[in-house]
């Protein structure tokens, strides 16, 4: 069968690829994107250690984390949109009112 | 079983090369094609990892819910206009720092995820052929987690909610989301009536 080292370190490769692209990216729904990339690293590591371990909470927290970037998106999206409304842009430079 | 690791290898290196692209890319319809072959390699993946139950789920919900979303917002705020600085990175110190910070991630998790192997029992089946499948997980779900089940309905409510009150436009404002298409929902109707007219 397949190592699990395999998934793992896909995972953190992935991982690692999204928090970069977070950081380097000016583009609101970019970043949001690189973070559903993070996401899925997460998921793809808690399945190579359920199947390694073979326990049930890895797929079940999975699907739990699939309906929270279902949420985040559905909200993560809408705040885009408001956000475009007031300033007609949405790269993340721009949004700095709270900077001392 | 060297056949079984080589697409098991060409798959994450697909997933890995898709979250590349999705970070390289400007233009941010081509980042979401990316994103949606990652989301498909890890689909093949989970199917590798015994469990096509979650694979399905994957697809339905990444690929056919979520990304949809990024797909329409992107074509509601009109971002193929140029000139709104939308493919824009950060600047050199920022990128440098972003480099560091990713590369010790990368370097830190991969040394966990080698290390901690030798802390883990060896497997019984390293399959998720059993584990995973949908009468298992519903009956785990509606058992043990059964109170996170129903916290999750509550979150997706929640944010159905949040997702409409946050879009609503304000009354009396003119929407600034409207303006770049202005004249392009007003100009074929009047084409369409004149062409009925001739």
């Amino acid at each position: 069968m397949i190592p699990v080292s395999y998934p793992l370190l896909i995972g953190a490769l992935l991982f690692s690829i999204g928090a970069f692209g977070v950081l380097v990216r000016r583009n609101a729904i970019i970043m949001f994107m690189c973070i559903e990339l993070m996401l899925n690293a997460v998921n793809l590591t808690l399945i190579g250690l359920s199947g390694h371990l073979q326990v049930v909470d890895g797929p079940i927290f999975v699907m739990f984390i699939m309906a929270v970037a279902a949420a985040e998106a559905a909200v993560g999206l809408a705040i885009f949109i408001a956000l475009y409304r007031r300033k007609a842009t949405i790269d993340v430079a721009n949004f700095n009112i709270l900077k001392g | 079983m060297i056949a079984y690791h080589l697409i098991y290898i060409f798959f994450g290196l697909g997933v890995l090369a898709g979250g590349v692209n999705v970070v390289a890319q400007k233009n941010p319809v081509n980042s979401a094609i990316s994103l949606l072959f990652t989301f498909m390699c890890v689909a093949a993946l989970y199917i590798l990892h015994g469990s096509p139950f979650l694979a399905m789920i994957q697809i339905i919900v990444y690929a056919g819910a979520i990304l949809i979303l990024v797909v329409f917002t992107i074509m509601l705020l009109a971002l193929r206009e140029p000139g709104r600085g939308l493919g824009k990175f950060w600047t050199m110190p920022q990128k440098l720092a972003a480099l560091i910070v990713g590369a010790a991630l990368a370097v830190e998790l991969a040394i966990v995820a080698v290390q901690g192997l030798g802390d883990l029992a060896a497997p019984a089946g390293a399959s998720l052929a059993e584990i995973a499948s949908p009468a298992t997980l519903g009956k785990a779900l509606f058992s043990k987690y059964l109170l996170p089940f129903e916290v999750a309905s509550v979150l997706l409510l929640v944010a159905i909610v949040g997702a409409v009150v946050l879009t609503r436009r304000p009354h009396g404002t003119a929407a600034a989301i409207d303006a770049p298409h202005a004249d392009e929902t007003i100009a074929p109707p009047a084409g369409d009536e004149q062409g009925g007219q001739a």
